[in-house]
Order: C-alpha cells, then sequence, then structure tokens
C-alpha cells in the first residue's frame, strides 16, 4: 500500500497541481520556495491534522486575488485528494486493506482492475478539504461583499476562519469520514527542517518507549534500583531518621496510626534515560552526543528514524532537508545509503511477485525490505550525484503575475526516460551527473555548454546582455557537458517550462588534406549541421546555437569577432602565447604580410617554427588569390586558429584571464580584458532568448 | 453416527488454534451465553490474528435483545468484538459497503435502474419499507415513470400490500438450491400484476431506500458471492465467526457462513435443534443438524449435557420431551439442586371458565409463556363475565380471521386500537400521579408541543394550558364514558376543537375505512374502557408477567406457567396437545409429523424456561390426567426415575 498520487488545489503555492509518488523512495526536488516543503505537509495531513490547523496562509492568495470576483460571491475552499495504490492477493489476510476498505473506488460495474499475475490492485481515494461551515455561508457573503481588494478581502476572511475545517470526504459518496478513520490508514513520522539535533528526536524516544514496553522485568528493575539506593544512601536516610525520630510524637504525627521513614524510591521512567554516547575509537573515551558536530548528529538522528521505521508498514517517513549542516561529503554518503536500500527494495519486491498466490502463514513475514514509503525534500545537489533518477521528483514554481499564471509543476524524473529512445541517454546520464552538473535540476533556465571558458565567461556575458544571473527568477544554471552530447540531458526538459540554452561548436574543418578549403564551404557546412535531434525538435523551450562567423569554437568564434579591435586582438594572443612572442605581437600589427615578413624577428627557434608552419597554408592561399574579401577572411582564421592551438590546454585560464587579468597600464586603475570585448553574435542571440520569458 | 465430545459451558475450546470449525450442541440452561463469552476471552487473549487492531471476532446473535446481553457481558472486550444480528451484520459491512455492486446486482436481476446518489439499506425493526411515505406521493410517481399502469390498478391498493412485494427467496432458501435460479418478485397476484409489482418495488427502492429484511439476506448473500473483494475484506476483518442459536438460521444464512468458511474463517456455531421454533420465519433445524463447510477444516461437535438453570424434575420433563433425540436426550442437573418442586400439569375442567380462580393455584410471581398474544387474553382476571368473554372472543377472531403475523403486530402495539388504548391510559396514570412531564411525552406524539416549550410568549403560555386542559379533560372524560371506541371518539373531538397544532389523532379504525376488519371491529368495539385499562396493565406495563414463548427464548424465569392450549390451527387429530404431551416427536424423522414437531419444541423451549417450578395448563379432566400419567410413568421406569409430576384440577 502507498501513497500514489496527491491533486491539490489552492493549497499555499500549489493551485492546482498534481504529484505522483512510487512506491519505496521519493525525492523531492526543486529549487528554494517550490513547495518541496508544503507538499510534505499536505502528505502530513493525512495523518496530523489539527482543529486549530489551517490559517489565512493556507489559501493560495494568487488565486484569491485573481478570482477575487467569484470569492465575493462564494467561500474558497482548500481541497486536496489522495490516491492510494494497494496489490492486493486474495490468498493473504493481513489488514492493510482494512484500513482504507471504506474508501475503495471500484470500476462502473463494481468490480476490480486485476494485474497480470492473480493479484489485484486496488485504489482509495480520500478528500481533504478546508471548508466554511455550510451554515455561515450567509454569513460569509456579508462579511466579504464590501471587500476592496485582494488585503480587504484577506482580513475578512479571517475573521470567518474559526468557522472554518478540515474536513474527509468519500469521493464516491460524497459522504464526510471520521477523521480517526483517515488517520488509521497510515502512520506518518514528520522531520521537519527546524528539528533540534542535539537532542534525540522523538520518534527515535518513542521508538525507545515502545521497545521499554515489550521489556517484562521494569518492575523489578524500580525495585531493584530503589533497593541499591536504599543500601549505599543508608547512612544518610539513618541520620534523617534520628532527625526527625524524637519531634514526630511531639507534632503529633505518631497519633494517626503513621510513621515517617526517610526512604529513596526510584520511580521514573527508563525511556529518558536513553541517549547516544560517541566513543573515541582510538582512545575509547566517551562523549556526550551534545558536545557533537551539529551535522554530524543530525547525520545520527536521519539515519535512526530510517532504520527504525524502514520495517513498519504503513508508515509514511517524511524527512525535511536530511542534508542540514552536513557536509557534501556526508550528504553524498546518506543519499548511497537510501539509495543502497532502494536496489535491496527491488530485489525484495521482485521476490515478493514472485512468491505470489504462495502466501502461506511462514512467508508472510519475509516481506519488502523497505515496507514503508519515504519522502525526502532536498535542494542538495548532491544528492543528483548519490541518488537514484528514478526516485526522484521534481517541484518547480513558476509564477508570472502579468499573464496571472502561476502554477507548481511537478516531474517524475523516471518517466523522463522512461522511453526506450532515451535509455543509453539515462546511462550517460547516471554517469555524468555530478555536483557541478546536478544544479540544473534545480535552475529555471540552464545552458548548457561544451567547455570550461564558455562556462567561466557566461555570466560575465549576460551581464553585457543585461541578464542577471543572480536573481531568484532567473536561477540560471550554466552547465559544462565536456566530452558527452548534451542530447542526452536534453529528456529531462521535454514538456517542462524550463528553458534550456545549448551552445555547441560547429566543429567546422578549415582543411582538406592540408589545404585550406574554400570558406563558401562554412556555410554548406552550417547548413548540413543537424543541431537539435528529432526528439527535440517540438520542445519551444529548446534553443541550439553555433558559430556562424566562420569560428569553429567558442574560442576562434571569439576571436574573429572582436578581431576589428587590433588591441584586443594582441592582448588575447598574449595570454596564450610563450611570452617570447609578446615583444614580436607588440612589434607588429596583426596582419597575415605583416607577421610572414616578419618572422625572423622572432627570437626563439622553437616559436619561430611553430608560428612559421601555423601560418604557411594560409598564406599559400592567401597570396594565390585577389579577392580582397577573402583575403581578409582568409587572415582572420589564420589568427583565430593561431590562438586556438596556443589556448588549447590552457582555456580555463585563458577565461579566467579574460575575467581577472588587469590589463591597465597605469597600476592605480583597473581594467579587465572582458570590458572591451563583443559578445559572440552567437551567444548573444542565444541569451537575448533566454532573457525572453 | 457423528463423533461428538462432552464438554462443560466453561471449558476452553482452543478456537484460535484455527485448524477446525465447531459445532456446539447446547440444551437450554446449559450456559451457551457463558460458553461464548469464556471463548471468546480466551480468543482474544491467544490469537495472533487478533493482534492487528483491525480485525476482529463476529459473533451472530438471533435477536437485538441477545446481542445486548452479550455486549453488556463482554465489557472492555467489545472492542475486538462485534456483536449483531445476521441482519445488521449483513446491512453494515455487506449492503451500504457495496452499494455500487448492489445497485449492479438490482439491474442485472430485476432491470430496474436505482438512482447513483440513493443509498439502500435494511428498514428498521418495528417499520415498514413505505413508512413516511404517504399514498400519494407513491401515485404520483407512478403517474410520472409509469404512465401506462392505469391509475385505478393501485388506486385502492393499500400501503401494507405495496410493502408486501418482496424479493421472493423461498426458492433460493430450498436447501440445495444454486444461486443461479432464476429470482423473482413476490407479490398478492390477486391484487396486482408485475409491472404494477416492479413499480412498487421501483418506488420502495429508488426514493424509499429501503431493504426489507429477507431482501437483506438475499442481497446479503448476492453481493458476497458475487463480489471476491466483499467477501476478502470479510474474511481479512473477521477471522472467526461464531454464531449462537444456529438451529433457526435461515438456509441463505447458513449459504453465506459456507462462502466465508471457504478460506481463512473460523466458524463456530452453538443451537439446540429442539429449540427451533422460527419455520415461520424460513428457518430450518436442519441447517445445523446437518452443518457442512466448504472447507479444508474439519468441523468438531461439541455437546455440553449440563443444566445450570431448572431442577431436577423440570429436566427431567424437558428430557422426556425430546427422549427421541440422538446427540443430547439427558440433559443432568448442575446448579438447581436445592428445590423439590415438581411439575404440575394444570388441567381445566371447563373450556371456558376457570373452576378454581388461578390465582390460588400458582404463585404470584409465575410468569405466563403462551404461544400468542391473543392467548393471554384469557388470563386476564379482575374483569365482569361479559368482558371476559368479549376477551374470548377477541383472542379467537385474531386467531382465526387475521391469521397473518397477528403476533408481531400486536407485539410491537401497531395495531391502531392498542395504541389508542396504551396511551390514553398512560395519560389517565399521569394525571394520578400528577405528572406534567410523562403526559407532555404522551401527548408530543399527537400534538406539536416541543415548539410551545422553546420559548415562552403570551401565544404559548395560551396553547399550554389548552394543552394542560385537554389533559384534564381526557381524564374527566375516562371516568364518564364506558367504552373504550367513544373515549376514543371525544378525545378525538376535543383535540380538533382545542385549536392546537396536531401531528396526529388518536387512531380508530371506523366502517368503511380500509383498517376496520369487521370480524374482529365487532368485538373490540364493545370493550370497556375499565377492561382495556386491565390489559394494559397486564400486559404492557414493564413487569407484565404475560409474554410469548417467541419472545421468551433466551430468558429464564422462577416460576413459569405455560399455555399449550389450543392448537387451532393444527390439524385437531394429530395434534392434539394431549397426544404431543403423551407422545413427544422433538423431530420430523420422515414421519410427516412436521407441525407435531414444532409444536412439541414449542412447549420445550417454553417448559426450560422454569427455574424452580412449572405448570402446564391444559383442558382436560381425571382422564386426560391418566392418559399423561402412563405415557410419563412408563419413562420414569424405563429411566429409573421417581415421579417428577404431579396434577392439578381448576
Amino acid at each position: 500500500m502507498y501513497l500514489k498520487k496527491v491533486d491539490i488545489k489552492h493549497y499555499r503555492n500549489f493551485d492546482n497541481a498534481v504529484v505522483e509518488f512510487q512506491d519505496g523512495i521519493n525525492i523531492i526536488i526543486g529549487p528554494n520556495n517550490a513547495g518541496k516543503s508544503n507538499l510534505l505537509r499536505v502528505i502530513n495531513l493525512l495523518d496530523n491534522i489539527n482543529e486549530n490547523d489551517g490559517s489565512i496562509h493556507d489559501f493560495n492568495k494568487n488565486d484569491l486575488h485573481e478570482n477575487l470576483a467569484k470569492y465575493l460571491k462564494e467561500p474558497p475552499c482548500i481541497e486536496i485528494v489522495y490516491h492510494i495504490e494497494h496489490a492486493l492477493n486474495m490468498n493473504g489476510f493481513d489488514d492493510g486493506i482494512l484500513r482504507f476498505k471504506n474508501f475503495i473506488v471500484y470500476t462502473a460495474d463494481g468490480n476490480l482492475v486485476q494485474s497480470g499475475n492473480g493479484s489485484y490492485i486496488i485504489d482509495a481515494v480520500i478528500m481533504l478539504k478546508y471548508e466554511l461551515d455550510a451554515k455561515y455561508i450567509n454569513d460569509y457573503v456579508d462579511i466579504v461583499k464590501n471587500s476592496k481588494g485582494t488585503k480587504e478581502f484577506l482580513l475578512s476572511l479571517e475573521k470567518l476562519l474559526p468557522r472554518y475545517s478540515w474536513n474527509y470526504y468519500n469521493t464516491t459518496s460524497q459522504t464526510p469520514i471520521k477523521k480517526s478513520e483517515v488517520r488509521n490508514i497510515f502512520n506518518i513520522d514528520y522531520i521537519p527542517a527546524d528539528r533540534k539535533t542535539e537532542e534525540l528526536l522523538p520518534h527515535t524516544q518513542k521508538y525507545v518507549r515502545k521497545k521499554l514496553d515489550e521489556f517484562t522485568g521494569k518492575v523489578e528493575l524500580r525495585s531493584d534500583i530503589t533497593q541499591l539506593l536504599v543500601t549505599n544512601f543508608s547512612s544518610i536516610t539513618e541520620q534523617m531518621k534520628q532527625l526527625i525520630e524524637f519531634d514526630q510524637g511531639s507534632i503529633g504525627i505518631k497519633n494517626g496510626n503513621n510513621t515517617l521513614i526517610p526512604s529513596f524510591i526510584y520511580n521514573s521512567e527508563f525511556d529518558r534515560y536513553f541517549q547516544y554516547v560517541l566513543e573515541d575509537s582510538s582512545y575509547g573515551y566517551e562523549m556526550p552526543m551534545k558536545n557533537n558536530g551539529l551535522g554530524y548528529n543530525n547525520l545520527v538522528q536521519i539515519y535512526n528514524i530510517i532504520t527504525f521505521k524502514i520495517n513498519n508498514d504503513y508508515n509514511l517517513l517524511l524527512i525535511e532537508e536530511p542534508e542540514a549542516h552536513l557536509h557534501p561529503a556526508m550528504q553524498y554518503k546518506l543519499f548511497k545509503y537510501l539509495s543502497k536500500l532502494k536496489q535491496a527494495d527491488e530485489l525484495s519486491k521482485k521476490r515478493e511477485t514472485e512468491n505470489l498466490g504462495e502466501v502461506s502463514a511462514e512467508n508472510t513475514n519475509v516481506g519488502r525490505v523497505i515496507k514503508n514509503q519515504i519522502f525526502v525534500t532536498t535542494h542538495s545537489s548532491n544528492i543528483t550525484a548519490a541518488a537514484n533518477l528514478d526516485d526522484m521528483i521534481s517541484l518547480k514554481y513558476y509564477r508570472d503575475p502579468i499573464k496571472k499564471e502561476h502554477k507548481v509543476v511537478s516531474e517524475n524524473l523516471k518517466n523522463k526516460y522512461s522511453n526506450v529512445k532515451f535509455k543509453e541517454s539515462k546511462t550517460h546520464l547516471t554517469k555524468f551527473l555530478d555536483v557541478t552538473r546536478s544544479d540544473m535540476m534545480f535552475a529555471y533556465k540552464v545552458i548548457l555548454v561544451e567547455g570550461l571558458a564558455e562556462k567561466l565567461l557566461m555570466s560575465a556575458f549576460a551581464q553585457k546582455c543585461d541578464i542577471d544571473f543572480d536573481i531568484e527568477d532567473n536561477h540560471i544554471s550554466v552547465v559544462e557537458v565536456g566530452g558527452i552530447n548534451f542530447k542526452h540531458f536534453l529528456p529531462l526538459f521535454v514538456g517542462t517550462n524550463t528553458r534550456v540554452l545549448c551552445f555547441r561548436d560547429c566543429d567546422y574543418k578549415y582543411f582538406d588534406e592540408s589545404e585550406l578549403k574554400y570558406l563558401s564551404e562554412y556555410r554548406e557546412h552550417l547548413n548540413s549541421m543537424k543541431l537539435l535531434g528529432d526528439d527535440f525538435q517540438q520542445c519551444t523551450n529548446i534553443m541550439v546555437r553555433t558559430q556562424s562567423n566562420l569560428g569553429s569554437t567558442f574560442e576562434n568564434e571569439l576571436f574573429i569577432e572582436n578581431f576589428e579591435n587590433k588591441s584586443t586582438v594582441k592582448r588575447l594572443l598574449e595570454m596564450v602565447t610563450p611570452e617570447t612572442l609578446h615583444p614580436f605581437i607588440e612589434a607588429i600589427d596583426v596582419s597575415l604580410t605583416e607577421w610572414q615578413n616578419n618572422l625572423t624577428s622572432i627570437s626563439n627557434a622553437k616559436t619561430k617554427k611553430k608560428v612559421a608552419e601555423l601560418l604557411e597554408p594560409y598564406y599559400e592561399k592567401y597570396t594565390s588569390t585577389n579577392d580582397a574579401e577573402y583575403q581578409t577572411d582568409i587572415e582572420k582564421i589564420c589568427f583565430a586558429n593561431l590562438f586556438l592551438s596556443y589556448a588549447e590546454n590552457k582555456k580555463g585560464d585563458l577565461a579566467l584571464n579574460i575575467l581577472s587579468a588587469n590589463i591597465s597600464s597605469d597600476p592605480d586603475k583597473e581594467h579587465y580584458l572582458i570590458d572591451d570585448l563583443i559578445v559572440p553574435t552567437y551567444i548573444k542571440e542565444g541569451l537575448e532568448w533566454l532573457k525572453l520569458k | 453416527m457423528v463423533e461428538v465430545e462432552v464438554i462443560h459451558s466453561s471449558d476452553n475450546l482452543h478456537i484460535y488454534n484455527d485448524d477446525r470449525h465447531l459445532k456446539i450442541y447446547a440444551g437450554p440452561g446449559a450456559g451457551k451465553t457463558h460458553l461464548l463469552i469464556e471463548n471468546i476471552k480466551k480468543l482474544v487473549q491467544h490469537s495472533t490474528k487478533l493482534q492487528s487492531g483491525f480485525r476482529k471476532l463476529l459473533c451472530i446473535t438471533y435477536t437485538n435483545v441477545a446481542a445486548d446481553e452479550i455486549r453488556n457481558r463482554l465489557g472492555t472486550l467489545n472492542q475486538y468484538v462485534v456483536v449483531s444480528t445476521i441482519h445488521s451484520f449483513l446491512n453494515e459491512f455487506v449492503i451500504k459497503p457495496n452499494q455500487l455492486q448492489l445497485k449492479e446486482i438490482i439491474k442485472e436481476n430485476f432491470g430496474l435502474i436505482i438512482d447513483k446518489e440513493q443509498k439502500l439499506s435494511s428498514v428498521q425493526e418495528g417499520f415498514s419499507t413505505l413508512s413516511g411515505h404517504k399514498k400519494e406521493e407513491i401515485h404520483q410517481y407512478f403517474e410520472l415513470h409509469y404512465p401506462e399502469i392505469k391509475t385505478e390498478q393501485y388506486l385502492e391498493l393499500s400501503r401494507t400490500k405495496m410493502t408486501e412485494v418482496q424479493v421472493g427467496i423461498t426458492s433460493l432458501n430450498a436447501a440445495n438450491n444454486s444461486a443461479n435460479e432464476k429470482i423473482s418478485l413476490e407479490y398478492d397476484t390477486k391484487k396486482m400484476d408485475l409491472t404494477l409489482a416492479f413499480a412498487i418495488k421501483d418506488y420502495v427502492w429508488n426514493v424509499a431506500g429501503r431493504l426489507s429484511f429477507d431482501e437483506i439476506l438475499y442481497f446479503g448473500y448476492t453481493v458476497l458471492e458475487k463480489y471476491q473483494l466483499s467477501t476478502h475484506l470479510i474474511r481479512c476483518e473477521f477471522p472467526y465467526i461464531l454464531i449462537d442459536e444456529y438451529q433457526d438460521t435461515n438456509p441463505i444464512q447458513n449459504k453465506i457462513v459456507k462462502v466465508l468458511s471457504e478460506k481463512e474463517c473460523i466458524v463456530t456455531v452453538i443451537g439446540d435443534v429442539a429449540q427451533s421454533i422460527y419455520s415461520f420465519q424460513g428457518a430450518d433445524y436442519r441447517e445445523f443438524h446437518q452443518f457442512t463447510l466448504d472447507s479444508k477444516l474439519p468441523i468438531q461437535n461439541y455437546v455440553i449435557k449440563g443444566n445450570r438453570r431448572s431442577t431436577q424434575n423440570v429436566i427431567d420433563f424437558v428430557n422426556y420431551l425430546r427422549y427421541r433425540d440422538k446427540e443430547l436426550n439427558e440433559q443432568t442437573c448442575e446448579m438447581n439442586l436445592s428445590s423439590n418442586e415438581k411439575v404440575t400439569f394444570l388441567l381445566q375442567r371447563d373450556k371456558n371458565h376457570f373452576g378454581t380462580p388461578l390465582e390460588s393455584i400458582i404463585d404470584r410471581e409465575t410468569v405466563v409463556l403462551c404461544r400468542k398474544w391473543s392467548e393471554v387474553f384469557k388470563y386476564i382476571s379482575n374483569v365482569s363475565e361479559d368482558q371476559q368473554k368479549l376477551l374470548n372472543d377477541i383472542s379467537n377472531a385474531y386467531s382465526f380471521v387475521l391469521r397473518r403475523n397477528f403476533e408481531t403486530e400486536l407485539e410491537s402495539k401497531r395495531e391502531a386500537w392498542i395504541k389508542s388504548m396504551i396511551m390514553i391510559v398512560e395519560l389517565e396514570e399521569a394525571h394520578q400521579r400528577r405528572c406534567i412531564p410523562s403526559a407532555l411525552k404522551v401527548l408530543d406524539e399527537y400534538l406539536e408541543i416541543n415548539s410551545l416549550l422553546h420559548r415562552f410568549t403570551e401565544d404559548s403560555n395560551q396553547l399550554l394550558l389548552k394543552v394542560m386542559h385537554l389533559w384534564g379533560f381526557v381524564n374527566q372524560c375516562v371516568q364518564e364514558t364506558s367504552l373504550l371506541k367513544d373515549v376514543v371518539m371525544k378525545i378525538n373531538a376535543e383535540m380538533t376543537a382545542s385549536g392546537l397544532s396536531i401531528k396526529s389523532m388518536l387512531k380508530y379504525p371506523l366502517p368503511g375505512e380500509e383498517e376496520y376488519i369487521e370480524s374482529v371491529y365487532k368485538y373490540i368495539d364493545k370493550l370497556e374502557y375499565s377492561s382495556a385499562k386491565i390489559i394494559t396493565k397486564e400486559i404492557y406495563s414493564p413487569d407484565s408477567k404475560y409474554m410469548t414463548i417467541h419472545k421468551a427464548k433466551g430468558a429464564e424465569f422462577s416460576h413459569v406457567l405455560i399455555n399449550i392450549e389450543p392448537a387451532p390451527r393444527l390439524d385437531g387429530k394429530d395434534c392434539n396437545p394431549v397426544d404431543i404431551i403423551c407422545d413427544p416427536f422433538i423431530f420430523d424423522d420422515g414421519n410427516g409429523l412436521a407441525k407435531y414437531e414444532e409444536f412439541t419444541r414449542i412447549i420445550y423451549v417454553a417448559a426450560s424456561r422454569a427455574k424452580d417450578k412449572l405448570y402446564v395448563h391444559l383442558q382436560g379432566d381425571e382422564e386426560t390426567a391418566r392418559k399423561i400419567d402412563d405415557a410419563l410413568d412408563r419413562y420414569c421406569n424405563l429411566k429409573g426415575k421417581g415421579k417428577f409430576y404431579n396434577f392439578c384440577f381448576c
């Protein structure tokens, strides 16, 4: 039995959302304010609901604002529908199904859906409403009808909150259900983010208490301790006794058939004495948990909860941000642990299905490894590196006040790669998703680039294009995909609102057998390129850009686009070439003929040889034509590729130098090359697209 | 012959071993309830299946009274047990949760589409499936939905006739029938045709939303048989099913038990074939006699021979009545060893008069058990000879004219004149005690009083004064008027004149009205109020000493007088009470004594209610006494016993 789906209407930032879950582990990921904690609260409402729960802030205020006219006539109502699924084996008679027997949803003819292996899939649906007592509808209309604007309306609504209550309903019969009946379905443990880490969690305490309840010798132990106290402190009691002895008679205590006897009585609950002690593994000394680091304690607590609860049937475990206070390495371990559990569970699940139909008294207890369902929220990108992609549910909150649109979108990453076509991509992705790359799962906009240089420079380029990377709204993630094709990442974004901008190199080959090709072939190459795979052609949220000004990679394109500015070009060349070449660069113009004619002035023989070799094929073509325009292009490409070949292996350094090397001749002033650089057209166009809402 | 192990009512039967079903023969006074309670305790303590808070033990009793009794005795154990009659159980656990399935069955078997929103459930006890629905509403429904039916076909039709239209379960009840047999509606073919019968059923189900008791059984069984999940849920929830009074079980109930016991459920049935007296409701003791289940587990038989209730003499008499029984022909006295009172046969010489007043013979505490309420009238004393004769006539009129189910009508006070009679007597009594709340409680059923009490206004004060006045009038009236009928008429006239808002008038059928049955009311019309008052006090007071045998089932009393005279419905020759006493047949062993045997069992049930002293009231003289003495003496000799009986003439 597990919680399969929730439909949420008008609750907090969920105006109208559907979130699907799976049996076992669910890791809910998403940026801040996406609604992760609210989602956990939604689940928690299945078990823990108080009369006083519910506030004006539980309503979706966007909805109240946009539909104010409607709500002046009818009261707003929060509606949550829970879908539970249970695989029923008619030969087993455990009490699972009894927990929700009154909420079973049948097919139209009163039957059940039978699954392949002889068991039945049973659906149960429960609706929870936060609604106004129908008796007060007229009062409601009276109170809110004159509200001007949302603010006034909210104030009026607040007056009626005492008349609001949370009620469960059977969706088939539309009849109210007793709260106790719903609470019986799942036992929910909710571990909020603001937990105390220096003490035992109440859940652990409860577990210890339960174990103590099962322990039979409690009464005897108490009496033994009392005896110990009495024996050890007998001298004290003896003194006390003497002290009060002669007075008793005189004030009349003895007259009442009683005598006062000083004594020690142990009468305490044992669970309060339970605690974890840390033992130093080398020297063996002990230390209380309190003195331990926050993060480490947190890990102990979370680990405790998971292990204690894992074997409990019909238990939902909700953990908010387990990574709190944890070092990334520890986070990695925690999620690795969850992922290992998951694997073991998959195995046991398989075993269970195979044994189905021959359940006997002996093997009913050999069930799943994870009997409960675990929900974990996180915004740690470490998890993606460690946890299973299939367990992740991504939540994102989109708002557009202008279009009056707001919605929470949930996506089960499992579904993203369920298509067989993407099987290979999934394998790649799981291999290459490390902490930095995982960041894209939390972003509203993503830029995929091939190399480190683009990644480093992108923020500066964006600034030049008037996009602020840092604003929450923009939460843009730049991910360097390196060697692997970005198509493996794209399924993640199919059908979402996340804008994905990919910059890929056109990788044009300038030479045919060491002879420089006619540049018209560059156009042909661009035209023949298929920038985006068929599977993504229809996705308007995915855009691919590549070089278009004779460059084949980011670096040489950047160079070409800035070629007119000779001093910038010289700076760029100096950043990648050996120092011995710098006087040469400074001395003459960046011109093919100039360089060719002055080669001899290069001091270093090795460098001289290299430069000569690099220039040679271009110069040949250059001299064999009279077309001035063609000559200019050859010149550009020549220097761009010279730059590229020197930049090879130090692209990261180049980017850092562009950003942070002070090139000002005046030491008191700061001047960086990035300030002079023109953003390559293809990048600029891409960023302009990304800027769109 | 089946193997039967003798047990004691305190024994732990280890039901929780889950390795067999149990069938327990337990005679009267055997301590069945004690056995039930003890074993429920043991089950709750030991069963691993009941450790889950969701799984419970199901205990089915025959009456709500018995269910209450068991619940009271279970105390805190109630949280682990559902105690219920088969009807309430089916209603709560099968009918109500499976509405969709129920409607599907109705559609398939009867072609009626029941509205999605309508909720079908059992009719409440003491009400009919059409209670609260006016004839006009029903007629309107017919006009709207069944225009093809001519108005005159139903215009004269009484609601009683309409409620009689039911799913016929007789064929399903025939022991070896399967559910596949076509089930149809049963109705009075003289009063209506099939189309109208369906229209009526359509109204009852679709508008009133009520199922009759037979229909609860039928649909309960059909749902369980057809829908696996509903059966599975019951099996999950109730791993143990204990059923009391199984001899009175309906064959459908037996089928339900069979379905459930196929898997998981452990069934325990307790009963006494000799106490099966509900054949008129479809019960068949053979269901217990030949109890089988479709289960892999065996059924183990037990018998409790001890009798913890009666004296040896009473036990001797009841043993005598069932001496032909094979499983339990001899109970032994376990507790009541002190009293030596013999069983007394009271022989009444004159059919219409007591020669000696009964009070002078029998103890004041003696409870009188009759087969029917109408027979009780014969024991009403302190009325004039004319009125005594009149009561006899009324009683005979009910027996001979209104055969069908009249006892239950009378018992539930639904007969109009009885209801009015009780109301007037209560008002008069309240007046004597000057008790305003009692009076208001009685009057509230007839007048709009509650609203007057809500808020004090001058108007309501005036109206309340009028109520008080009416009350005074009733008291005045009963002093001055002799006939019950006239009292009712006068009160009704006064009520109408008072200007109070009236909920309902006192009911008393007049010639020409639907409820007026001439052959009965020609006597009732002559009933004096003073006699009516005596009847009411004797029969309907909470400490009434009169009771029907059916109602007394399961109860016990120190002193009991049983009336086994006459048995007018039975063939006089074969079923003379004296003959039964002289040659009791507790079962029909294929000797064609079907009526005879049930009557024997009724005597058996009645006689076994007595703890200390039993009177058997018959008509007869010395000759009768001699016959009886011969028969019983033979039995005593055979068993080597002294005489446990004597005779007394009255």
